[in-house]
């Protein structure tokens, strides 16, 4: 290769890395886990194109299998008419297609519904010499198919045969004239040999092929074992040597010792990496690229194909590349420096085994194909009906045409139509539903009453049922979803750690400083606090430690196996019961003092500091996050005298993945400070006063209080209630009464998810099992997070009230009438699509390919260097979700519903460039509620146009509670006619 | 009823009992179709508790039985009459059947094999209670229990054995559920490969079981622990063999221990058979598969003390093991394979307290050691947590955390040899499985040949090198 093809290849290969990284998983290591949509890269595509390359490129799934969608027709979840639907608008983009003896359509419809062709040559072969199946109609055809194709081949044969008194032929002898005529008609619509496929790919690869074992799985663990010590800094007490001189060298390094027992891939590559220890990382990939005498065209593939057995480290290198600083590591990495290693040594192995490929033999695809074909059509014509009378009618013309129909409608193909079906089922459904309800409150007499609570919860799917819980108990009762992060962006140091995490959603950047101490009072009974927990950390480490040492092991083993053993059972067997007993005790132990927030901004560095000025500014800064929240939520007038806030976490054992059970909008962390920090503004007489200056009244008998709620066990703490004033102190008591109807209600109705729960009807022990399932190590699903999440909706909650969503929702409170300019529209859009749409697409891929986009069972999975989960002890890194988060997922793309005139949205859209792109491309699908008309708009093409689709009404019940008991599987909307609780009444 | 009748039975439902529905399980499963969750695991804990019960029982039993001159408890042999008897007179010298083979269907309860029998029972019903919520939803559920089902009654065998020929089908059937279950995710290969090291390991090494069972009948004409080693309290029993069949016996059983209890150099199949469910890793490697070979010596403590070139033998193989262990686990990063070595790091002081006779010690360290090692390969995953925990509460105070990298030569030399597996591996595939593979080749050509030359028809080649001469594993 002349110098100057390679110096060209340098400045390509910088290009190209960025195009392989655009297929490798973004996860950012576990304890900072995000959601994030796998496909994010290519979201400047449409949605189908994308999870096509992905397909073409790694081989990955982007839809459901066929048998699941058919699962679907068959139970109604897809309804017919989707169905059609979706039919007719691929023919519209297929074009005019003739086919016979059936017509296209027809040929589609059936492809979709049963499953036609065995899947390779070997499986036809099987079907035919081994099986009846040649001699029996297909177990998928109807009866009146069977009889059809039995009679139009008798028709056939009488018109045929001169002899009047011919046998009628029975079933199995037709089938078996079928099968020989299609088997004769391909042999003579044969046109030649299809040119043999040309073995693409890797050396590995192409190894594979012909060989059982593959010997590159000791490439793969050698680089894995030195990758994860290279970026662990605290599982192993050993650092790796040379670590502080980047990944190559280390990689060297280790070739390099032991020179006795080196194999000679490991020779060949120390001598690669060794000569070329002075190059940048692009020249490396580019000669050896020429080495493996790859055309410059294919450079990116097999980039690609070397990578992919380790795209899950590969991932965590290009994001620890891209963002060096997680978790405070040192370390640095590069792709180009992963992949340059990955070529040497592939191609080092390689070069080792100098196996003989096999020539793949000639002719096999096209006798596979004709075989397949043959089995296709065969079922095909069974099921259609058709008998050998249309058949020789058709002809051989006919049967070629229908074969190259079929070889268009593909299964990707299939899928993504039974996909489109299925979205458009739920689409009408959600519509529907919306519709009921907009018609049902307009009947509504207006209230005149003040609200008695109000309670402010994050727009999350998993709030939905305990916001239609709060307000099924009285029509006074007000809900409003807003951003777990209370629209305060801060940076907290909490109690107990004095490292500040940021509170806010990944986009944003903390602009306030908050801090929990203790009160003064209370700061003797904090300083034990810290004393005692520091201590408990310490023993904790060298127990860890200690236990896998030689010499501490030993001397810690008696009294660590006492405990040990006496925990293994209670823990096991009680595990409420050792929750409790441990929390007691270390209540005891750690006393937990009263705390107070102080929120500060932060300070601009550039400017010189000013106290008087600088508090005013702090004053304003704070009303106006208090004011631009309180008017995003669209609660600018009649506030109750108690308004509550209520952030979100999630608590539970034994689980790498916690962080995605958190507050997105919290960057994977509790928004319980977020709503007590908003609670604390928006009580300050300072602020309130402030708030005024800017229009927005607050009387001053409203109190706002902050919280959390734990979506584990749906419990509901309530932050500084010994602040809270004496005259309202009567109002919290029945507050807190209706908050604890409402979580245990809301437990009851999503235990039915979990079949390890009591089959009940009792709140309070269902209750008891959520909390159960917090503190259980055995439970692999504490909750289930974000499943079955396909609805966002931005509007009044009137929109959505009454309507029974099935925790299914993310409801954002947005109210158009306070916001005639759209600006409110165009923040609350930009913030909740993007995130609503990462969370979606997470839960989307990991479910449709729970193996290859998602992390698999998390049985296996064993945590490596704090980064991620592995497989076993040398297995690949895996990303996204487990099975056990989304395997009861329904995935689809989220439907989001704004409730805003269609101007005042495509203005947004016409501002916000990566919602227009997200909307535009299928990432997410967009309707919009006219709050005047009453009329939806759905993004169909690139342009909203009116939803007309036939309207059926609501079935009504009394209750939520009616609605989902003794079911188990995800409901369809009802609306829910609220009879106020008599409980609450005399409350 | 007398007292060792009763002992008899009891015995019998400890063992017996979690086999028991196995058999059954699986025809349901072949005839009528998988059986749901809550009934595998309901049948599957309940035997397990059953057994427990018995255990606790036997255990009791064997505390209120009679006492030896020496104030011990006398250890209960029961008899169950025999499989196999190939009689022969007895010798009239020296009382032993020459030519005569009984296998004898016996148990042994005695101080060893009543704790190993409440440890087993103990973990095992731990393990099958998680299980239950752990494994939900899993493909295999039903695999899985059954396979404890079957791994229990192995285990209890196993230690309950009165022979080295009964202690035999519990170590096989150990090592069976122990391999079916690390490939238990059948569709990756990463199990597969894990499952296939650690039988090719068990094979080879358990054919050490086999050799002193032989020797054991040549020597004391059977393989009876209460007839080969006398009838007194564990471990202070008395035998009449020579200082050489001792070391004979004592060395076999020691290479059975080699692949169990994954001890140097054989230990590399431990970390790889980390691919299974959390779950039973903790069963078996952290708690009581990887302890069989420990027993096994502890049970042979007789012999041992009867010799020094043996005792001296496993003390050192355990200094050795512990000490390349512990190396080992200093340079991995991934939570598994860490306690994985560390285990293997705990054996080894096991193996030096046998080898120094100090029985009671040993039995104490693994019985202390097992439940610790289970209950943290259980809350593996939680590691991430602890560390953020424990993070979050020194953040106030300035710790630095030793991330000073020595760079000397040894070091360097040291961590490479560690990250290596001290290239046990490589050596293997040099030494021994390249020359094996090469030697099979040369006698598949002279056969080949041979044929030909007989004029018989030229078979289907089989090639035996599409095995890579890397790839062993």
């Amino acid at each position: 290769m002349s110098s100057h093809a390679s110096v060209h290849g340098e400045a390509q290969l910088a290009t190209l890395l960025e195009e392989v990284r655009t297929l490798l998983p973004r996860q950012a290591p576990l304890g900072d886990f995000l959601h994030r949509n796998v496909l994010e890269a290519l979201e400047d595509r449409p949605f189908h194109d994308a999870i096509e390359d992905a397909r073409v490129r790694l081989g990955f799934d982007g839809y459901l299998p066929l048998s699941a969608y058919r699962a679907l027709l068959h139970d109604g979840t897809i309804t017919a008419r989707a169905f059609s639907d979706a039919l007719a608008e691929y023919d519209l983009r297929r074009g005019d297609t003739w086919s016979a003896p059936l017509d296209a359509r027809t040929v589609e419809r059936l492809a979709l519904a049963h499953e036609l062709g065995p899947a390779s040559l070997a499986e036809c072969e099987f079907l035919r010499t081994e099986t009846d199946w040649t001699r029996r109609a297909f177990a998928g055809c109807s009866h009146d198919a069977v009889g059809a194709m039995v009679a139009d081949t008798n028709r056939w044969i009488s018109m045929q045969s001169s002899d009047k008194d011919h046998r009628e032929c029975d079933e199995s002898r037709v089938v078996a004239m079928l099968f020989e005529a299609l088997g004769s008609m391909l042999d003579r619509a044969a046109s030649g040999d299809d040119a043999p496929e040309s073995l693409v790919g890797t050396a590995r690869e192409k190894y594979a092929h012909t060989h059982a074992l593959d010997p590159w799985v000791a490439v793969d663990q050698f680089l894995i074992r030195i990758l994860a010590a290279y970026l662990d800094e605290s599982v192993a007490s050993w650092t790796i040597p040379g670590g502080n001189d980047g990944f190559r060298a280390v990689v060297v390094a280790q070739l390099s010792t032991g020179k006795l027992l080196r194999d000679r891939w490991e020779e060949a590559a120390r001598e690669t990496l060794k000569s070329a220890s002075r190059d940048s990382a692009h020249k490396l990939i580019a000669e050896e690229l020429a080495r493996w005498a790859v055309p410059a065209r294919e450079w990116r593939t097999t980039i690609e194909r070397s990578v992919l057995p380790l795209r899950g480290w590969a991932g965590m290198v290009s994001v620890l590349e891209q963002d060096p600083t997680h978790q405070g590591r040192q370390r640095k990495v590069s792709l180009a420096e992963f992949v340059a290693v990955r070529l040497v040594l592939d191609r080092a192995m390689g070069e080792q085994l100098k196996q003989q490929e096999r020539e793949a033999s000639q002719g096999a695809c096209a006798r596979e194909k004709r075989a397949m074909d043959h089995w296709r059509l065969f079922r095909l014509m069974q099921l259609g009906g058709v008998g050998l009378g249309q058949l020789y009618r058709a002809g051989s013309a006919g049967i070629s045409a229908t074969i190259v129909l079929l070889d268009r409608f593909d299964e990707p193909t299939r899928r993504r139509v039974f996909h489109d079906a299925m979205e458009r089922s739920h689409v009408w459904r959600m519509l529907n539903a919306m519709t009921d309800v907009a018609q049902h409150h307009d009947a509504a007499q207006p209230r005149r009453e003040r609200p008695r609570f109000q309670a402010m919860f994050c727009l999350d799917d998993r709030e939905e049922s305990i916001r239609r819980h709060f307000e099924e108990q009285s029509e006074l009762h007000e809900t409003f979803g807003v951003a777990g992060f209370f629209g305060i962006p801060m940076a907290y140091e909490s109690l107990d750690d004095s490292r500040v995490a940021a509170h806010c959603p990944p986009v944003l950047s903390p602009t306030q400083h908050v801090r929990e101490s203790a009160t003064e009072s209370d700061m003797g009974v904090h300083l034990r606090r810290q004393r005692s927990l520091s201590l408990a950390a310490r023993t904790q480490r060298g127990m860890d430690h200690g236990s896998r040492s030689l010499l501490r092991g030993l001397a810690l083993l008696p009294i660590t196996g006492v405990f040990a053993a006496a925990r293994l059972v209670l823990q096991t067997h009680f595990p409420s019961l050792f929750a409790n007993g441990t929390h007691l005790i270390s209540r005891w132990l750690v006393p937990v003092p009263r705390t107070r927030l102080a929120v500060n901004a932060i300070p601009n560095p550039t400017r010189a500091t000013d106290t008087a000025a600088d508090h005013d500014e702090s004053v304003e800064h704070s009303a106006k996050r208090v004011h631009d929240a309180l008017e995003a939520a669209g609660l600018t007038h009649s506030f109750a005298r108690l308004v509550i806030l209520l952030g979100h976490r999630a608590s539970m054992v034994n689980n790498p993945h916690a962080a995605a059970y958190q507050c997105a909008a919290c960057a994977g962390r509790s928004g319980g400070p977020n709503a007590r920090a908003f609670a604390l503004l928006a009580n300050d007489p300072e602020v309130r006063a402030a708030l005024a200056r800017r229009g927005l009244m607050i009387p001053e008998d409203t109190w706002f209080l902050g919280g959390c709620h734990n979506t584990t066990t749906d419990g509901v703490t309530l932050d500084d209630l010994d602040q809270l004033p004496d005259t309202h102190t009567l109002e919290l008591k029945s507050l807190q009464k209706c908050l604890e109807i409402a979580r245990a209600r809301s437990a009851l109705e999503r235990i039915r998810y979990f079949e390890h729960a009591p089959k009940t009807r009792s709140p309070a022990r269902a209750l008891a099992h959520v909390e159960e399932r917090s503190v259980d190590l055995s439970q692999a699903r504490p909750e289930l997070g974000h499943s079955n999440n396909a609805l966002a909706v931005i509007g009044r909650r009137s929109v959505t009230r009454g309507l029974f969503l099935d925790r299914r929702a993310f409801l954002l409170s947005y109210d158009a009438s306070v916001d005639p300019e759209g600006d409110v529209l165009e923040r609350s859009m930009a913030a909740a699509v993007p995130v609503g749409a990462s969370i979606n697409l997470d839960y989307y891929f990991s479910r449709v390919d729970p193996q290859s986009w998602g992390s698999g069972s998390k049985l296996p999975h064993n945590l490596v260097a704090l980064l991620g989960v592995q497989e076993g002890a040398s297995g690949d890194l895996r990303v996204a979700l487990p099975t056990q988060m989304t395997e009861q997922h329904e995935p689809q793309r989220l439907l989001v519903v704004v409730e805003a005139s269609v101007d005042a949205v495509r203005r947004v859209l016409s501002r916000q460039a990566y919602v227009r792109a997200l909307v535009a491309h299928g990432w997410v699908r967009l309707a919009v509620l006219d709050p005047h008309t009453k009329q939806f708009s759905l993004w169909h093409g690139d342009e909203l146009v009116p939803w007309t689709d036939e309207i059926e009404s609501l079935p009504t019940v009394q209750s939520s509670e009616e609605h989902h008991q003794h079911r188990t599987v995800s409901l369809a909307p009802v609306r829910v006619v609220s009879r106020p609780s008599p409980r609450v009444t005399a409350a | 009823m007398n007292h060792s009748e009763i002992a008899r039975i009891i015995a019998a439902i400890v063992v017996v009992a979690p086999l028991a529905p196995v058999l059954p399980l699986l025809l349901v499963a072949g005839t009528l179709g998988v059986p749901s969750e809550k009934r595998t695991a309901t049948v599957v804990r309940a035997v397990v508790w059953l057994s427990a019960l018995a255990s606790v029982a036997l255990a009791w039993t064997w505390f209120a039985g009679p006492r030896d001159v020496l104030g011990g408890h006398s250890p209960l042999d029961l008899r169950y009459g025999a499989l196999v008897d190939l009689g022969a007179p007895e010798h009239p010298i020296h009382g032993r059947h020459e030519g005569a083979y009984r296998f004898e269907l016996g148990l042994l309860v005695d101080g060893l094999s009543v704790t190993m029998s409440l440890l087993t029972s103990a973990l095992t019903a731990v393990i099958a209670r998680f299980s239950v919520r752990y494994l939900h939803r899993e493909e295999g559920f039903f695999r899985y229990f059954v396979l404890l089902a079957l791994f229990a009654a192995a285990m209890q065998l196993l230690v309950l054995a009165g022979s080295l020929d009964l202690l035999f089908v519990g170590w096989e059937l150990v090592g069976l559920s122990s391999m079916l279950l690390i490939g238990f995710f059948r569709l990756r290969p990463g199990p597969q490969r894990g499952a296939i090291t650690a039988m090719v390991t068990y094979r080879t090494t358990d054919i050490g079981l086999l050799i002193a069972a032989v020797l054991l009948h040549h020597a004391a004409g059977s393989s009876e622990f209460a007839d080969a080693f006398g009838r007194g309290a564990w471990p202070q029993h008395s035998t009449h063999f020579s200082p050489t069949e001792s070391t004979l016996v004592c060395l076999s059983l020691l290479l059975a221990a080699v692949g169990k209890s994954a001890l140097f150099p054989l230990g590399t199949w431990l970390p790889r058979a980390m691919e299974g469910p959390t779950s039973s890793s903790a069963l078996f490697y952290g708690g009581l598969s990887v302890h069989a070979g420990v027993y096994l010596l502890l049970r042979a403590a007789p012999l041992l003390s009867q010799s020094l070139v043996a005792s001296i033998a496993v003390g050192t193989l355990g200094v050795l093991t512990a000490v390349t262990a512990t190396l080992t686990s200093r340079t991995r990063s991934d939570v598994k394979s860490a306690l994985a070595y560390a285990t293997m790091t705990q054996v080894g002081w096991m193996l030096l307290w046998i080898g120094l006779h100090l029985w009671t010690v040993a039995l104490a360290h693994l019985v202390a050691h097992a439940c610790l090692r289970t209950l943290q390969l259980l809350r593996a995953p939680s590691a991430l947590q602890d560390a953020e925990a424990i993070r979050a509460a020194l953040s106030s105070e300035r710790d630095a955390v030793g991330t000073t990298t020595e760079n000397s030569r040894l070091f360097r030399w040291a961590y490479r040899v560690a990250l290596e597996d001290f290239f046990v591996d490589r050596v293997m595939q040099r030494a021994l499985i390249r020359p094996l593979v090469a030697l099979s080749a040369r006698f598949d050509a002279i056969e080949l040949r041979i044929e030909r030359w007989v004029g018989a028809e030229k078979p289907p080649s089989v090639t035996p090198s599409r095995t890579s001469p890397n790839e062993v594993h």
